[in-house]
């Protein structure tokens, strides 16, 4: 399994008293898999994402990433764990304005002290693969909002992870762009077999996931093919197949 | 450096208004450098050029001639030590006014014709005259005066021709004159000069116990370096030259830190996702202190190349001198301590957390 939560629990002091915001979460993502987790604002989806993607540490439960149990580590193991393992796509891309789209990926590749030839020319290939082959000495500044995503999925994809975690990814697109944006993320979640996790407001795309949870109350609900939930709170991908 | 450098090449003009401050501080602290080490030159480059090692002074004189009165017997507890040359000397400045219309302002070395500083130091013009009641003057002064010329001293009847040149020297910023001690006297003491001179110059070569000899005479010995401090106005330029120099650095320590606080603040959504995207805390800062370095260390050669121009345009209207270590250490010492200020931004940078990339729910 390249992703799986369990029983994560969640709470933020909220003046003199404690807010739960995730409790008893579980979920878990094989390779190849695109989930989607839908939710009203402030249902702890994006707090999700940051436990996932080891950027919050959980108050309990326990976050396995490509097989490797994350509670014991350290802030140094998790950073390490965390570039080798998961990428991110946010929400209105967030690209470094003084970088070209290219830059966007050679920096992934710097960071991981790996900027070589190869590297560039792979960072090329990823953006050819977009159809932004075109834009690739071009500020973000000069970019379309859809050009910036996919720029921005381009880079996710650059540090070869296995697991990718969306953002509300499509939230400040158009539904046109939003629907582009998602078929690429299918897409390359079902060609390179990623275990995507997508956190989204717009249900019109929900027809692209594999499997879709809404969350409740702190916990993930399935939502079943018919569009109904089902009673279990417990998610194991096991019950979709 | 990656993001870093491409920050720099991008964004200019955030960068322009604290490079074009640190260039200014760089160009203010070399001229300055320039000028320290010109007025300190002026009170002292002929004490300097002296061929001597130690200086000794009335006790509680504190390395100032004028203050300082000796006698023989004093000057015999240095004489017949083993290792130790001594040779009085008598200083004072003078203002005189030559039979051709020029008058000088000169510090006046009276020094004993068989001793080492006479020999060495006020070597006369060949058919000049001889160095008794005449005068040998710094090499600065050629331009003004001849070999011949007649000076006369207020309050003197005495007349005193230029028999000769020495090296350029000043002390207490005027040029250096020698003539023997017996003149000196008579100029500074009229007839009852009693055997006073001023100090005792010495060389010596060797372990010599010298607190000895100063207690035995009642005077005070210090090196030639020592004596620089006794030198007239020397303590207060230096010291005013330090002062503003000082200020420079800590303004630069202030104007850098704050720059690099408000920036990374501006970039505290940059810094989170650069975390996200897996960076280590020790590849920020490498990233963010290698940029600031960038801009430091151009901005300092710049003020620093512009001052060094600057100052060789004053030229001959200010006592201007660059000693090039001394202009290098500061500029140095500017960029360390411009990087020092940018410390206090540090923890702001290390404890950006990563979580800001994704959108708040809150």
């Amino acid at each position: 399994m390249s992703l799986r939560l369990d029983d994560i629990g969640v709470t933020v002091p909220d003046g003199d008293d404690t807010l739960t915001i995730l409790d008893g979460a579980s979920l878990e993502v094989g390779a190849g898999e695109l989930v989607t987790i839908t939710g009203r604002s402030g249902s702890g989806k994006s707090t999700l994402l940051a436990v996932a993607g080891l950027l919050r540490r959980p108050d309990r439960g326990e976050v396995t990433l490509a097989g490797r149990a994350t509670a014991g580590l350290g802030g140094r193991e998790r950073t390490v764990v965390r570039r080798d393992t998961v990428a991110f796509v946010f929400q209105a891309a967030q690209l470094f304005p003084s970088l070209t789209a290219v830059q966007q990926l050679e920096l992934v590749a710097h960071i991981r002290r790996g900027l070589d030839r190869d590297a560039r020319t792979r960072a090329r290939d990823l953006l050819d693969g977009m159809g932004l082959g075109h834009r690739a000495n071009t500020l973000p500044g000069h970019l379309s909002g859809g050009e910036r995503q996919r720029v921005g999925i381009a880079r996710a994809l650059m540090g070869e992870p296995a697991v990718l975690l969306a953002d509300e990814p499509t939230a400040s697109l158009d539904p046109e762009r939003g629907r582009e944006v998602m078929e690429l993320l299918a897409t390359e979640t079902h060609r390179r077999g990623l275990a995507t996790v997508v956190v989204i407001h717009d249900p019109a795309h929900l027809d692209l996931a594999d499997r879709r949870y809404d969350l409740r109350d702190g916990a993930l609900h399935p939502i079943t093919p018919s569009g109904e939930e089902s009673e279990t709170t417990a998610a194991s991908p096991a019950s979709t197949t | 450096m990656y993001l870093g450098l491409r920050d720099l090449r991008v964004a200019k003009g955030r960068f322009a208004l604290v490079g074009a401050v640190i260039v200014l501080v760089a160009l203010l602290s070399t001229v300055l450098s320039g000028l320290a080490n010109g007025l300190v030159d002026d009170g002292i480059s002929g004490l300097r050029a002296l061929p001597l090692t130690h200086l000794t002074f009335q006790e509680g004189a504190e390395s100032s001639f004028s203050r300082s009165t000796l006698t023989g017997e004093q000057l015999a507890t240095f004489e017949d030590v083993p290792g130790v040359e001594a040779t009085p000397i008598g200083v004072s400045f003078l203002n005189a006014a030559s039979d051709q219309g020029e008058t000088i302002d000169i510090a006046l070395f009276g020094v004993d014709p068989d001793g080492f500083l006479a020999s060495e130091s006020a070597a006369t013009e060949p058919d000049a005259g001889s160095l008794e009641g005449g005068l040998v003057l710094a090499e600065d002064l050629r331009d003004e005066v001849a070999i011949g010329d007649e000076f006369t001293v207020p309050g003197s009847d005495a007349s005193l021709p230029v028999v000769g040149f020495t090296f350029a020297g000043t002390y207490g910023h005027v040029p250096l004159a020698f003539t023997t001690l017996d003149t000196w006297q008579q100029l500074q003491y009229g007839d009852d000069d009693r055997g006073r001179f001023s100090a005792v110059a010495l060389r010596v070569d060797g372990d010599v116990d010298l607190a000895a000899l100063d207690e035995a005479a009642g005077t005070e010995t210090g090196t030639r370096e020592d004596a620089y401090a006794g030198s007239p106005g020397y303590s207060a330029e230096t010291a005013t030259m330090s002062l503003i120099r000082g200020f420079l650095l800590v303004i630069s320590a202030l104007v850098v830190g704050a720059f690099f606080t408000v920036w990374t603040v501006q970039r505290t959504r940059q810094i989170g996702l650069l975390k996200a995207l897996g960076a280590s805390t020790a590849y920020v800062v490498r990233d963010a202190l290698g940029q600031l370095t960038v801009i430091l260390v151009a901005s300092v050669a710049i003020g620093t190349l512009a001052g060094l121009g600057l100052g060789s345009m004053v030229g001959e209207e200010a006592p201007f001198s660059f000693a090039l270590g001394s202009v290098l250490a500061s500029a140095v010492t500017l960029a360390l301590v411009g990087l020092a200020g940018s410390l206090v931004a540090l923890r702001k940078l290390t404890g950006v957390d990563p979580v800001i990339s994704l959108a708040a729910e809150h």
